[in-house]
């Protein structure tokens, strides 16, 4: 185990160190990557980032865009900057939790703690200013009793 | 047959002799296993000019505008996309890809080299998928699912060196073979085993584990003829072959390397598996060629509203701009929930609730382009899948054009579901190709020196579906009513289906909702 966490962390450090990823995008990969610690890459069934922009940069931003601007194709992921539904913590934990829509729960690849950390990171960025106000305790409440089972692939 | 086909005949038996009877009768057709297709649908009766709207021109809505107009209905479908087919899509030389966030990958791989980006493999039993195959003309050639010489990897494992399946799968079962033989053999099982059957038992241990006469699996060269040899068979001088020596078994459990050993052997896996020759969306345009005539691309519906007098959809003109209408009588909804949640619509409470909590999978895939067939000149790898618990979770090598020379595409990488597929979905398709690469070298030492371009598709960030399939937050009790007809509307796809992510529950989905919309069309 702790040979394939070197090893992976190795991987990281070698993307990281990339220059044509730092010109991709008009910048945007190099911003990704320069937010992201080399051991938020791949735990084994989790994402290992602690900080709020770690966790966002590393899952939330695939959809909701590095910007929290979203994005639109036959359907939406909504927009987090300038959204309403950020200003009490509790409504995004829930949703981060147990997801919505389309969109699936993300409990069981994150911790309490990283459920806060995002959840008062995308309370606060994007042009977002709400008072964060995530706890634990609001996330241990929002998860569901009966985590979610994953199937085999096709 | 002659003079009645053979759906008339197993009426008549399951009529006259009760459901036993039709089993055991479809059974000895060859069609009671796996799917339960069971022939070309039949929609007996006029319609009477009854127009129906088919939204979404993946298979399952393929299959309905097909059978639909060939019933004798006036069908028109609405496509968000360019193209037929939906996730039965193939990436390949010259085609642009825009993912959501505005990323485009322009695909430089060979000419005739591809990726599968959804579907990619047809199980033998798939019989409404490969009974459009034979109606459509699409022509299939085996897909190499299970290789014994492809690799096992783990990172912590003989030191991150692959191992060959063979090896592994060989002396897994000889070892358990021996230990079963052995504990039977000395009376330890007596009391859960006859004496007859303790005698077949050994025999079968024996015969099945590659054991000895003292019941051990030893290094020989009846083991090594399954596991291979130090040095194989030869001719002239040099013939004799050299035995191997097996993996013990503690090594073999230590190693976790059994992990895979089942993950040919589930029934969607078991070979023979196949692939539509040049990509999979062969089929779509198999269909494409029946009903192409039918279908707006470019439409993106907005609205989809229904009444006593019939269905009114509204939709966006993606390439030509402004907003349109379209009417019918009924309509056939296939678009994935991921995106229906999102249209305005006045379906039933029910169904929408079903609707609005449906959340979708992720699932990566990535096509490597490397110079030369590396897998299969240096390591004699011919198709196949090596597994890894590394987070690309395996390498598929392509099942056809064996030892040509020049580019081919392996899959260099698939994930579904859980927090790698999350991660992976948040990179740049460059990051992400990177992060293949890198691992796909742990395994293939040549992908460096060999690679040339590649290809990645994050479902999550596919702006037609949102994500791969539907995930149900509780089946038992949402099914029946997301399936029923919604007074004009009924839906189908494959996240409707028992066979869900597969090409064939979309399309078992689509008939089983067009045999029942034909009904109450025709009787109320």
């Amino acid at each position: 185990m702790r040979q394939m966490k070197q090893s992976l962390t190795t991987a990281a450090a070698i993307l990281l160190a990339l220059p044509a990823l730092a010109q991709d995008d008009s910048g945007r990969a190099e911003t990704m990557a320069a937010d992201r610690q080399p051991t938020d890459l791949f735990a084994d069934d989790t994402i290992t980032g602690e900080e709020g922009h770690e966790v966002y940069g590393a899952v939330c931003a695939g959809c909701h865009m590095p910007d929290g601007q979203g994005a639109v194709g036959a359907g939406n992921y909504p927009a987090l900057a300038g959204n309403p539904n950020l200003e009490f913590a509790s409504y995004p934990i829930y949703i981060i939790v147990n997801g919505q829509g389309n969109m699936p729960p993300l409990g069981p690849v994150m911790s309490d703690e990283q459920v806060v950390a995002v959840t008062e990171y995308i309370q606060t960025s994007f042009g977002n200013d709400y008072e964060p106000d995530a706890t634990i305790e609001a996330v241990q409440t929002a998860r569901p009793a009966d985590p979610d089972a994953t199937t085999g692939e096709h | 047959m002659t003079g009645i086909s053979r759906r008339h005949l197993l009426q008549l038996i399951g009529t006259a002799a009760g459901s036993t009877a039709m089993y055991h009768a479809m059974t000895a057709m060859g069609h009671a296993q796996g799917s339960t297709y069971s022939g070309p649908i039949q929609l007996d009766g006029d319609p009477q000019g009854a127009k129906v709207l088919v939204l979404g021109a993946g298979l399952a809505g393929l299959t309905a505008a097909l059978e639909l107009r060939a019933a004798g209905y006036e069908v028109e479908v609405l496509e968000f996309r360019e193209k037929a087919g939906g996730r039965c899509w193939t990436l390949r030389s010259g085609d642009t890809y825009t993912e959501l966030g505005g990323d485009t990958q322009t695909v430089d791989f060979a000419e005739g080299n591809y990726l599968n980006p959804g579907p990619w493999r047809i199980p033998h039993h798939h019989h409404a998928v490969l009974d459009y195959c034979r109606r459509l003309g699409v022509q299939l050639e085996p897909f190499m699912q299970k290789n014994y010489n492809s690799y096992l990897h783990r990172s912590d494992a003989f030191g991150g060196k692959p191992q060959r399946l063979k090896e592994i799968a060989t002396d897994h079962r000889g070892h358990t073979s021996e230990l079963l033989a052995k504990a039977v053999d000395q009376g330890k099982l007596d009391d859960m085993i006859s004496a007859d059957d303790k005698e077949a038992l050994l025999e079968s241990l024996k015969t099945v584990g590659v054991l000895n006469d003292n019941y051990g699996y030893v290094e020989s060269l009846d083991t090594s003829y399954y596991r291979g040899y130090e040095k194989g068979p030869g001719g002239g001088m040099t013939a004799q072959a050299i035995p191997s020596t097996p993996i013990d078994l503690s090594t073999i459990l230590d190693s976790k390397l059994w992990t895979w050993l089942a993950t040919h052997e589930t029934l969607n896996h078991q070979m023979t598996m196949f692939q539509p020759v040049g990509g999979m969306d062969a089929i779509a345009e198999g269909f494409a060629r029946e009903v192409g005539d039918l279908i707006t691309y470019n439409a993106k519906v907005t609205s989809l509203q229904q009444d006593d007098s019939g269905v009114t959809v509204t939709w966006e003109d993606t390439a030509n701009g402004g907003q349109r209408t379209s009417t019918a009588d009924w309509c056939v909804c296939t678009i994935p929930f991921s995106v229906l949640g999102q249209i305005e619509h006045n379906l039933s409470g029910e169904l929408s609730s079903v609707i609005d909590t449906m959340f979708y999978n992720g699932s990566v895939k990535w096509g490597l382009e490397f110079n030369r067939r590396f897998w299969e000149e240096d390591e004699h790898i011919y198709g196949g899948i090596s597994y890894t618990d590394l987070p690309i979770t395996q390498i598929s090598y392509p099942s056809n054009g064996y030892l040509s020379p020049g580019p081919a595409v392996l899959l260099g990488g698939y994930t579904w579901r859980g927090a790698n597929s999350f991660e992976f979905n948040a990179m740049s398709p460059a990051e992400r190709i990177e992060v293949a690469l890198e691992y796909g070298a742990r395994i293939h030492p040549q992908y460096r020196d060999e690679f040339k371009t590649g290809v990645t598709v994050s479902w999550h960030k596919v702006p037609w579906t949102l994500g791969c399939s539907g995930i149900w937050q509780n089946k038992e009790r949402d099914y029946e009513q997301a399936v029923a007809i919604d007074r004009r509307v009924v839906c189908a796809g494959e996240h409707l289906s028992d066979l869900p992510a597969w090409q064939e529950g979309a399309i078992l989905s689509s008939l089983d909702a067009i045999s029942r919309l034909h009904d109450k069309v025709l009787n109320g």
